[in-house]
């Protein structure tokens, strides 16, 4: 890429953080007609009184809430808008989350949530493959809502499973995910398959190809220590609280000992796997399946890779 | 008997001073209320100041930011009592476009005040070319993208009289307006409609509630609420009230009439309307900002002719070929109008004028047909002009705009439908071998050079577009292609 032009391009977009900054996304980019970052500014992008208003409806009709009419004037981004509407987190907590809304032409792609429970990193990649494929995230229960993480990679796939199957009853389907989201991913095809659904896409991806949002090391000693990093790295809402740590490291812990305690079936479909080149090779290129494809996506381009498998497939 | 506008406020004051004169919001849509007492105060002592500001041996004008609120409704009323040339600008444009048309204001006038949101003048804002001496005083000044989206100006005659005969003027007295009534404003001030319907509101004792902004079950809701008899809206705001699950008729019983005009009014809203309030309610007005002519068509007139915009009102109209000559009934060409009511003759400020011929029907480059009823029929524009919910735009600004980025190898700019505005921009962009960049991205980048509502909805990314040998866009092979069938003109 010619650096000159690069330097111009690049307007710090920003993926949401949360479910609602997803879904406040989403319909922005449903009013405006292209796919913006948290901070970009509503009017200047184009979006006026008329496209502001459909939103404003959509939040009463979706979360109930009615905002005064001008508030996108004085909340003109994802981000400060989302401020307004945080407590709503608990009604967007199901597990499945629709990021794109595509065309239609092919099927929908589900992704599951890495160690952290998120699919907001998800949202980059949707905009990547681009606005014509339809992209739902699968989250982890338990960031939002205080219900307890599940500690079971089938569980959740059973779980998902029946979300998926809640908006599309019958396949093909196309499924992907990294880290945590790998195994889920893998088991959620085993088990479709095992029902006589067609998985027209297993796509694993190694987690040093995406930027996956917060993350811990290990169990966290100070949450409040925590909290300022994941602020300053820019991976939370700033109004996130001590209480949001607690909770993220009770699913990473869950989504740890998930995958610790459990073992591939064999997957009758074939894999594809999307390796990096700077990293150790990850266990799922192993794991039991009809074939196996292996991929290194060229500048780290998961999207294209992606796009390319959807493509010839679908 | 005619009156300066200070005394004419003065008067109603010294009347009714209790009577309501504006209702307005504030920034948190908290309803405010100024009394015509109240509203004379506060135009004489904003009239006073800015007198005071202005050095008399220099022509001046002033610049009010003309968000819909009471506040900038006064400061209109102070520049038109003070009798300086008032400028209603858009308070969202962005600076180079601002920077534009306070360039095209320094041709003449060598100083510049903006009022503050206090209504206090602002400093001069010195022109750098000397102005340009022209006779005439001017009452206010228009933007005005008549033909070609690029931004002008354009000058109505001062200074501006109350006179009980004339204001409004007959042609808007046939719509429904009354002395007194209650009027609610839904289009922006610094659009030539609205702003001149506050004027004669101003001048003529009505109660005028002002919506900030358009969303239109607010706007059902502020007419059944101030039992609103007389509204002026765009094709746009009716489609986007038709379109709301419960326009409910009953909500509308205080509205004596709707006006619309700006951009053509496709015929399923029409019907809509006119099925709402009955033919009897709804009147269309056709005429340009520079106020050459008028046209005027009942709902029931329509019915009879779908489609007209009416007949003259105290305007002759002509339609002449490309020679200059009158072309038969039911033949296109270009519509020329005369009236005696036209005030002087409006013009340019940038040194553009109105093309008149030698006895004086005057055009802005309309095309249509007449019938033999003398009904009028405006055909589409063919210049490329966008026209997005009556805003116009020149798709040669959208694409420079475009080309102006890095990415950016070629752009061509078309109207693409859409359910409400009509159309709106959209794009097929070439970009440089081997560079992606986001749609978002391009879009910001638009927003930093052009207003709102030219910034593009619609991106495609193309190979190449098709361009003749000399360089210029084949539009109608972009067309052909286009979703959604043809663009709309």
């Amino acid at each position: 890429m010619n650096p000159t032009v690069d330097d111009v391009l690049d307007t710090g977009y920003r993926h949401p953080r949360d479910p609602v900054e997803l879904w406040l996304a989403r319909q922005w980019q449903e009013v405006i007609g292209f796919a913006v970052g948290i901070r970009e500014n509503f009017f200047e992008l184009g979006g006026n009184s008329l496209d502001a208003a459909r939103v404003v409806n959509a939040v009463l009709e979706d979360l109930g809430v009615q905002l005064p009419l001008n508030v996108m004037t004085e909340h003109p981004t994802v981000e400060s808008l989302a401020a307004r509407l945080r407590e709503h987190n608990a009604q967007l907590s199901g597990p499945l989350v629709e990021i794109q809304r595509g065309d239609g032409t092919a099927p929908p792609l589900f992704l599951v949530h890495p160690a952290n429970g998120q699919v907001g990193p998800y949202a980059g990649l949707a905009q990547a493959l681009g606005e014509d494929f339809s992209v739902f995230g699968l989250q982890a229960a338990g960031l939002y809502s205080d219900v307890d993480p599940v500690a079971s990679v089938r569980a959740m796939a059973h779980s998902y499973v029946e979300a998926v199957r809640a908006v599309r009853p019958t396949g093909p389907y196309l499924l992907g995910g990294c880290s945590t989201g790998a195994a889920v991913a893998h088991e959620m095809a085993v088990r479709l398959t095992e029902e006589g659904a067609e998985v027209r896409l297993l796509a694993l991806v190694d987690a040093g190809l995406l930027d996956t949002g917060p993350r811990f090391d290990q169990p966290p000693g100070d949450p409040a220590a925590v909290l300022d990093r994941w602020k300053e790295l820019d991976l939370v809402p700033w109004d996130a609280t001590p209480g949001f740590v607690g909770r993220a490291a009770r699913v990473w812990q869950a989504n740890e000992d998930a995958v610790r305690d459990w073992a591939p079936r064999p997957y009758s479909g074939p894999l594809d796997v999307l390796l990096s080149p700077s990293h150790d090779r990850p266990a799922f290129a192993d794991w039991p399946s009809a074939v196996t494809r292996e991929h290194t996506p060229r500048d780290g381009d998961v999207a294209g890779a992606l796009r390319g498998l959807i493509g010839g497939t679908g | 008997m005619t009156l300066p506008v200070h005394r004419r406020i003065a008067d109603i004051a010294r009347a009714e001073p209790g009577r309501t004169a504006l209702i307005g919001f504030d920034a948190d849509l908290a309803e405010q209320t100024l009394s015509w007492g109240e509203l004379a105060e506060s135009v004489e002592d904003a009239a006073a100041a800015l007198r005071a500001a202005l050095d008399p041996d220099v022509p001046s004008c002033v610049v009010v930011e003309a968000a819909n609120t009471l506040g900038a409704a006064t400061g209109i009323a102070a520049a038109l009592a003070a009798e300086v040339p008032v400028f209603p600008l858009n308070p969202a444009t962005p600076a180079a476009e601002r920077d534009v048309l306070l360039g095209l204001l320094g041709r003449r006038y060598g100083h510049v005040h903006l009022m503050d949101v206090g209504n206090r003048p602002g400093p001069a804002i010195v022109s750098a070319t000397p102005p340009s001496t022209r006779d005439g005083a001017v009452a206010y000044l228009l933007a005005t993208g008549a033909s070609t989206g690029v931004p002008k100006i354009s000058a109505r005659p001062g200074p501006l009289r109350y006179d009980p005969a004339r204001t409004p003027s007959l042609v808007i007295r046939q719509t429904g307006w009354r002395t007194g009534q209650r009027q609610l404003i839904v289009g922006p001030l610094y659009h030539a409609a609205p702003f001149t319907a506050f004027v004669d509101a101003l001048l003529d004792l009505n109660t005028v509630v002002l919506q900030p902004f358009f969303a239109a079950q607010w706007t059902v809701d502020l007419v059944r609420r101030h039992r609103v008899e007389w509204v002026q809206l765009t094709p746009t705001h009716m489609r986007e009230i038709l379109m709301l699950a419960d326009a409910d008729p009953a909500a509308f019983d205080s509205l004596r009439a709707l006006l619309h005009t700006a951009a053509a009014c496709d015929a399923d809203t029409k019907r809509g309307w006119i099925d709402l309030l009955g033919p009897e309610r709804v009147f269309e007005l056709y005429g340009a900002t520079e106020g050459i002519g008028v046209t005027l068509a009942r709902g029931d007139e329509w019915l009879a002719r779908p489609g007209t915009v009416g007949r003259g009102v105290l305007t002759q109209l002509r339609v002449l070929g490309d020679d200059g000559a009158p072309v038969a009934p039911g033949e296109a060409g270009t519509v020329f109008m005369r009236t005696p009511q036209r005030v002087g003759r409006s013009d340019y400020v940038n040194d553009q004028l109105v093309r008149t011929t030698p006895d004086g029907f005057a055009t802005v480059g309309d095309r249509g047909r007449l019938d033999r009823d003398g009904y009028l029929y405006l055909e589409p524009r063919d210049h490329g002009t966008i026209n997005v919910g009556g805003e116009k735009v020149d798709p040669n600004e959208v694409e420079a705009a475009l080309l102006a980025h890095p990415a950016v190898v070629d752009a061509v700019a078309l109207a693409v439908p859409h359910r409400t505005l009509g159309s709106v921009v959209g794009v097929q962009v070439v970009l440089r071998p081997e560079v992606s960049v986001r749609k978002a991205d391009l879009a910001a980048h638009c927003g930093r050079r052009l207003a709102g509502y030219k910034i593009p909805k619609h991106f495609t990314f193309v190979d190449r577009l098709p361009r003749s040998a000399a360089g210029k866009i084949q539009r109608w092979r972009l067309a052909a292609d286009h979703e959604g069938g043809a663009p709309t003109p």
